[in-house]
């Protein structure tokens, strides 16, 4: 008897299936992936499974008793947990504190000392230690998802389902969780976890279920199956093999960064003395450990940051004491590595983030008033071309903190590739997304070099940065120590380069 | 002097502890994410209840337990506005404020003549302890006073007690820190907003009648005089603790006692009398406040700041 089995599960908002009959079952024991791009619906049926959503129609079945769960808290009455993509943990409270958190067995008055010692034993039992009285927000990433993971086993739960676990951690750290979920899983805990990360799937999970707009598509065994029959099923069809760039860049420059510092006090990490240009038609690629620069790098481009010596020009023209209108209006437009900082207002709609840049010109505004009708017309052409899905609800009405991450980016894309456009500088585009939508954002980059404009790629994925640039600059400390062509630009050179061994040193190191 | 200086303190203990319910009250609805700006109002209906009650029962228990209660129906209008129906928090208290001051001078209009039975006065007024009274100084601050300063001091306690030392009060600060880490976890987030308004509405009440049975002690026209809106400043001024409310109160309400003894009692500079307008002295507690909110957001520790989900709707299935 498996020890959970949902039947025929449907959840649909505003008409939109997010799940569409989908059956699963899990036994004691297993690691059950869900593999699905960004809004298949993934995060939506474990959603349900924990109470947070009403499933339209419908079974659970937990244990072979029909079972339903209206709140979290019946889910994990019946030993349900759940790491959430985004930890759910109180940033100033204790982890202790954060792990006795309404459990149902407390006293009115808390007993700290003996469930500190219960933790300490539950973290030895696991090798998942962590401090019990340091406070969350001075952890790291990894330990805050321990502690979640711990939290969970506090409340004798059978049943782990983890969200999206390896995308916020170290790959070391992705190793010591993959340990931990094994020797849980020998413990009898069924575990599902939530990834689109094929890799990870092959590694640690027993089966895998995987879903594609709402519906289930196939279930299979992970050790009867490899990548590209789970690529094939999650995409539809196989991965693209990326046609090398065929069209040379051309002679002329469009940016040169002459000498340009970016040095101020308490700044995290300044720049000096960057020298490099790009070329019209050219990918130009940014590799680095991150925190090397890239971000400022990025903002005095755009604008954001004044650099404080040297000089930017942008075909020929000097741009260096524009601020960030004039220079996109210039030409330049920008990707941000944070989407939901700084690259979109989260609670504003999709009609609203597509105009934010260009609200201000006909045909958004005419005799200085925004045209509503105008701003709507330009969104729904812009959300069809760029297939911007909003799940359900108010289509271009929908607050973007809605969409899922892949739907945000190609928004953002959507609003910086402008006609007028001549240089993208793109900061790591495809954090975070799918591979589908990783596809769509190289395609767009592409196409948009293939036009005869340039791009400023950044990115900390290696592959990446190799499967597009035409040329490579790494940053390290602040400052470029290389720019390689394409065929230069192996993992092995760029790698010593972002650890900051320039090919002077390494000869000399080497005579 | 010292005999001055030991009224002084007995009085400022006095001022301040309406302040000191509304504050405790309203640190209780803002650790459950509520800002709720009906204080003033609350009080005011609190305060007229409380009298009502007293002269026709001549019972303090049942006057001050009344005017609880009347404070709490006020604040149960702001949590079906805001909580159930997500009515933006500041309007919601705005307006509640305006409603209920208005209904307590409408309903209290004709009572402005009406006093306390002796009876009830001596059963409310300041318990002498003989011996310690007598301590110069301090003595008259702390052992001789009304049962309600030391029911005052008593709930801070308790409160203080409830938010760190059990597990209610450790989820309430999740549920102002952050609705859904609490739903997650099984917290009845709905159910403790309401809990948590109604108690501070209950305690806004008591504060309000204090002033009525104890201090003024009558009902007359708009009697709070902005003492709900200075014990919502207080909340900040305490860091969202009931410990610090305390001296918080107390030092607010030496401030009030202050601007009296300055009118009656001119400063003498070399032979010359000089009056401190008293429109200047009123002015001292709200700069005093906008003085400690600038040195909060000057420093950087972090329990010293609001619950993060503070004036923000809860709704389960939008995040």
């Amino acid at each position: 008897m498996p020890l959970l089995t949902m039947k025929d599960i449907c959840k649909s908002f505003s008409g939109v299936y997010a799940n569409d009959h989908i059956n699963l079952s899990i036994e004691e024991g297993e690691i059950h992936a869900l593999l699905g791009e960004n809004g298949a619906g993934k995060t939506t049926l474990v959603n349900i499974l924990y109470g947070l959503y009403e499933a339209d129609s419908g079974e659970i079945f937990w244990n072979g008793e029909k079972a339903s769960f209206r709140s979290p808290a019946d889910a994990i009455r019946a030993g349900i947990g759940m790491v959430q993509q985004h930890f759910s943990l109180v940033r100033n409270m204790t982890v202790l504190d954060n792990v006795i958190l309404n459990l149902p067995g407390n006293a009115a008055f808390l007993k700290r000392k003996e469930a500190g010692e219960k933790f300490a034993r539950l973290a030895a039992a696991h090798g998942l230690l962590v401090d019990p009285g340091a406070v969350v927000a001075d952890l790291t990433v990894g330990e805050q998802q321990r502690v979640e993971i711990l939290k969970a086993l506090y409340r004798n739960v059978k049943l782990l389902i983890l969200d999206e676990p390896t995308a916020v951690l170290t790959p070391q750290e992705t190793v010591n969780l993959f340990q931990v979920l094994r020797s849980l899983a020998g413990e009898g805990y069924a575990i599902i976890i939530i990834t689109h990360r094929l890799s990870e799937i092959m590694e640690v999970t027993d089966r895998v279920s995987i879903l594609r707009s709402g519906r289930k598509v196939a279930e299979l065994d992970t050790a009867s199956t490899d990548v590209h029959e789970l690529s094939r099923h999650m995409i539809g069809h196989d991965i693209d093999e990326m046609p090398p760039p065929d069209i040379p860049p051309r002679e002329a420059p469009m940016l040169r960064l002459d000498s340009v510092s970016l040095e101020r006090k308490r700044l995290a990490q300044p720049l000096h003395d960057i020298r490099f240009s790009i070329r019209k038609g050219e990918i130009l690629g940014v590799a680095g450990v991150e925190g090397n620069g890239q971000k400022e790098l990025a903002e005095v481009i755009c604008g954001i940051r004044r650099h404080t010596s040297g000089t930017i020009f942008l075909e020929d023209a000097d741009i260096s004491h524009l601020g960030v209108r004039p220079r996109y209006e210039a030409g330049i437009a920008y990707i941000s590595d944070d989407r939901q900082g700084d690259g979109l207002v989260p609670d504003m709609n999709i009609t609203e983030n597509l105009a934010l840049r260009a609200y201000g010109k006909p045909p958004m505004a005419r005799h200085g008033l925004v045209d509503a009708r105008a701003m709507s017309k330009v969104a729904a052409e812009k959300t069809q071309e760029y297939q911007v899905l909003a799940s359900g609800r108010s289509g271009a009405a929908t607050p973007v903190r809605l969409l899922s991450g892949g739907n945000q980016q190609k928004l953002i894309i959507a609003r910086e590739l402008e006609e007028g456009g001549k240089l993208i500088v793109a900061c790591q585009p495809t954090r975070g997304l799918d591979i589908g939508a990783s596809e769509f954002v190289h395609q767009k980059l592409r196409a948009w070099r293939d036009a005869g404009k340039s791009v400023l790629l950044i990115s900390a994925d290696l592959e990446e940065i190799r499967m597009l640039s035409d040329r490579v600059a790494v940053l390290f400390g602040g400052r470029v120590v290389g720019v390689l062509t394409r065929e230069e630009a192996s993992v092995q050179a760029l790698g010593l380069l972002m650890g900051g061994v320039t090919a002077a040193a390494a000869e000399g190191a080497g005579a | 002097m010292m005999n001055d200086i030991g009224l002084f303190l007995q009085t400022a203990i006095i001022m301040g502890t309406p302040m000191l319910y509304a504050t405790l009250g309203e640190i209780l609805a803002e650790r459950s994410g509520s800002l709720n700006l009906g204080v003033e109002g609350m009080m005011m209906t609190g305060a007229l209840a409380g009298f009502l009650v007293g002269t026709t029962t001549n019972s303090p228990l049942l006057a001050v337990l009344c005017a609880g209660l009347v404070g709490a129906m006020g604040s149960m209008i702001f949590a079906v506005l805001t909580v159930s129906l997500k009515a933006n928090q500041l309007v919601a208290g705005f307006v509640l404020t305006i409603f209920l001051s208005g209904l307590a001078n409408l309903i209290g209009s004709g009572y402005g003549n009406s006093t306390l039975p002796k009876t009830f006065t001596s059963k409310i007024s300041a318990i002498h302890i003989p011996g310690l009274s007598e301590i110069p100084l301090l003595g008259p601050a702390i052992f001789e006073q009304s049962i309600l300063v030391y029911l005052g001091i008593l709930t801070a306690v308790v409160l203080w007690l409830y938010m760190n030392k059990t597990r209610f009060g450790l989820s309430l600060r999740v549920v102002g820190e952050n609705p859904s880490f609490a739903d997650n976890a099984g917290i009845p987030v709905t159910l403790y907003k309401y809990v948590h308004i109604g108690a501070g509405g209950f305690l806004a009440g008591v504060g309000g009648s204090c002033l009525t049975l104890l201090i003024v002690p009558r009902w007359m026209e708009s009697i709070t005089a902005g003492m709900g809106w200075i014990s919502i400043a207080l909340v900040i001024f305490a860091l969202w603790s009931p410990a610090r409310a305390v001296f918080g109160a107390y030092f607010f309400g030496a401030l009030r006692g202050l601007v009296f003894k300055l009118q009656s009692a001119p400063i003498t500079i070399s032979g010359k009398a000089f009056y401190i307008p008293a429109q200047i002295l009123d002015l001292l507690p709200y700069l005093m406040t906008i003085l400690v909110l600038v040195l909060i957001t000057l420093g950087k520790r972090k329990e010293n700041r609001p619950p993060l989900w503070l004036c923000r709707p809860y709704f389960r299935e939008d995040r």
